[in-house]
């Protein structure tokens, strides 16, 4: 079966929903017309964008070209958890631990999927690493901004109570674990949401793709699953580590807490 | 030294008192002296009560217990009576005066009440615009 190709008709057909709802915004004062058109038009030039970037790699499939791509998607997601921040912390440290963490988990569960459960030939077949990379780094990437704002948000609150363990000779872990623990799970959220709801409230973007391109449902259902499992991995694995990873750095080596390496909300 | 050993030997007794779990006997956990309860007015049971139900005062003297539990060197003690009517302040005292003898502890003791400083002190220091004068010594 083969999919049905779309016309530039087509999708003008559907630009025109988007110019109707912004019309409908602006006629009805809701003051959003602007971020929804600009945003629509950035999504349709990055998207052709990496169209084309896309059909380039699959033409050459050169291991540094993918390699290149991977680069600039893990700088671009940790950028985005830095900036997420309500207090991220000074100096480069905002920018380095989300991105390592996501570099560690993401990387290190797609290329364990590329190469154990699909196995294809090269390992690093653009069609393969690319979209899996892509996904499992989108959902890490909301995991580790939600587990780190949670953490300093908690530190921050908390201060006394850490102030207080650490007078009373607890070890900085002790002192800030119960914050450490609920920034986990905060991190973890969505993906068991995700999961639960999946087949029932949700039909996964994924899947719903492979399905509209003309995959049998169960194969389709297959490679939803397996992805479900690495995002997951990727997302808990990446949150632990970016939280115990920015719960160190909120301590010196005297064990203070040293909430100056935040930055203050506002400014 | 690594700092949690060193802040165990040379506690810090804060003003207002911290609590991070609901029940007051999750922050002791070697249990605490029944001796040093009753000095303090304070029943066994007051080890199950919930820190959200206590008053003020009853969370100052259990957080002096729970400082002393770990038996410190040395006692940093900023207003340690500022919440007590004057009962369980002497009450108070009499205990840290008992310890400070028992284990050779030595207290460094701020308060603002005169005749306080007149009953546990041996030097007295005034701090005034950030300058330390001694006014006594017994």
């Amino acid at each position: 079966m083969n999919v049905v190709a779309l016309s530039p008709f087509d999708l003008a057909l559907a630009a025109l929903l988007i110019l109707a709802l912004a019309g409908l915004s602006w006629r009805l004062r809701i003051g959003s017309e602007r971020e929804l058109l600009v945003s629509a038009a950035r999504s349709s030039v990055q998207l052709v964008l990496i169209g084309f970037v896309l059909k380039l790699l699959f033409a050459t499939a050169h291991p540094l070209w993918v390699g290149l791509l991977a680069a600039v998607m893990l700088a671009v997601a940790g950028r985005e958890v830095m900036v997420r921040q309500k207090r991220r912390f000074v100096g480069g440290w905002g920018f380095a631990v989300g991105t390592l963490s996501m570099f560690v988990s993401s990387f290190a569960v797609t290329v364990l999927a590329l190469l154990l459960v699909i196995g294809n030939d090269p390992w690093y077949a653009p069609q393969y690493a690319i979209p899996l990379l892509g996904m499992i780094l989108g959902n890490t990437m909301n995991g580790i901004s939600l587990g780190l704002d949670r953490l300093t948000q908690d530190a921050a609150e908390k201060r006394q109570v850490i102030e207080s363990r650490l007078a009373l000779g607890h070890d900085s872990r002790r002192a800030i674990a119960d914050s450490r623990r609920e920034a986990i799970r905060v991190g973890m959220i969505p993906i068991v949401n995700a999961m639960s709801a999946a087949g029932i409230v949700s039909l996964p973007g994924m899947m719903t793709g492979q399905i509209l391109a003309g995959t049998p449902p169960v194969e389709a259902v297959k490679y939803q699953i397996l992805v479900m499992f690495l995002i997951a991995a990727g997302t808990g694995f990446g949150t632990m580590v970016a939280v115990s990873f920015a719960a160190r750095r909120l301590f010196d080596e005297r064990q203070r807490l040293r909430l100056d390496r935040l930055r203050q909300p506002g400014t | 030294m690594p700092a949690p050993v060193w802040r165990r030997s040379v506690a810090l007794l804060v003003a207002e008192s911290q609590w991070w779990s609901a029940i007051v006997g999750d922050h002791f956990e070697d249990g605490v002296d029944a001796d040093w309860l009753a000095r303090l007015d304070l029943p066994a049971a007051a080890m199950a009560w919930q820190v959200a139900r206590c008053s003020t005062g009853e969370r100052q003297r259990l957080a002096l217990l729970r400082t002393l539990t770990q038996a410190p060197a040395v006692l940093l003690l900023d207003e340690p009576t500022g919440n007590l009517d004057e009962e369980n302040t002497l009450r108070v005292e009499s205990l840290l005066a008992d310890y400070r003898l028992q284990r050779q502890a030595a207290l460094l003791w701020v308060s603002h009440d005169k005749r306080q400083i007149e009953r546990v002190a041996q030097r007295h220091f005034v701090l005034d615009h950030g300058q330390l004068h001694e006014c006594g010594r017994r």
